[in-house]
């Protein structure tokens, strides 16, 4: 099918390919499907795009390649939620923010996302305890998303 | 609202399976116990409007970058092209260490 998007125009994507969020990202709840995509493959800054809003979207990170020791504890009811059966099958993104004006890149590890890989259910997770904050540094200065990405990766 | 007040050590029950105990009161605050079942979730509020917020911030600077030039709307729309679907499965198979 094909979407309209802002940052990338249209695209076609497939629909088995479409996150399902029940509940929507936390003050967007209205929007509740959103398509994965990369700009370079392999590139560490993946986007969530919004299938419904053509504005919406989101820059995320696997927060595992700047924090190894990162760990996100499911509720009972979160696992009910994603329909997961097995832990292998969550894969965990946090959302990024670029502050431009401060030259500041930093990403929420206090309300990660968890996508149930294969049934591309998703949910956003509310972290309690001050364990994580909601804006944690894994970058500085960039203008652009490849120098995102080499600061990332030279950091 | 329902608004109680309580001594120390005092309870509240709410439905069948949730109870708020007053563990501790000082000069304006008060430690408060939940005891709920799992699948209840108990989040500070503030905590939940953090996260809000920084949705909000988070998406705005997505779409910040696209609001810019003409000439970098350009650049992008060219990588736009090459823009994929992320197949979930390699994210799942790294993780593995596959």
């Amino acid at each position: 099918m094909r979407i309209q998007t802002t940052r990338f125009g249209t695209i076609d994507i497939r629909e088995s390919s479409i996150v399902e969020m029940p509940d929507g990202m936390l003050g967007f709840e209205a929007y509740k499907r959103y398509v994965l995509l990369e700009e370079e493959q392999g590139s560490l800054f993946k986007w969530f795009q919004c299938v419904d809003e053509p504005s919406l979207a989101f820059i995320l990170i696997n927060p595992m390649e700047f924090f190894p020791d990162y760990e996100v504890e499911l509720t009972d009811k979160q696992v009910e939620r994603l329909g997961l059966e097995s832990a292998e099958d969550a894969v965990t993104f946090t959302t990024v923010t670029v502050d431009r004006a401060r030259g500041r890149i930093t990403t929420n590890l206090a309300g990660p996302l968890v996508i149930n890989a294969r049934t591309l259910r998703a949910m956003q997770i509310v972290l309690s305890g001050d364990r994580y904050s909601t804006s944690c540094l894994i970058g500085e200065s960039p203008t652009a998303a490849k120098d995102t990405a080499r600061t990332a990766a030279a950091a | 609202m329902l608004i109680l007040a309580r001594k120390k050590d005092r309870r509240i029950v709410i439905g069948d399976s949730i109870e708020i105990v007053i563990v501790e009161v000082g000069n304006g605050w008060a430690k408060i116990g939940i005891e709920a079942p799992k699948n209840i979730s108990v989040y500070r509020k503030e905590l939940v409007d953090e996260v809000v917020a920084e949705n909000i911030r988070a998406a705005r600077s997505a779409t910040q970058r696209n609001s810019r030039s003409a000439a970098d709307a350009a650049g992008h729309r060219k990588t736009t092209a090459k823009a994929a679907e992320l197949v979930l499965q390699a994210e799942l198979m790294k993780e593995k260490g596959e």
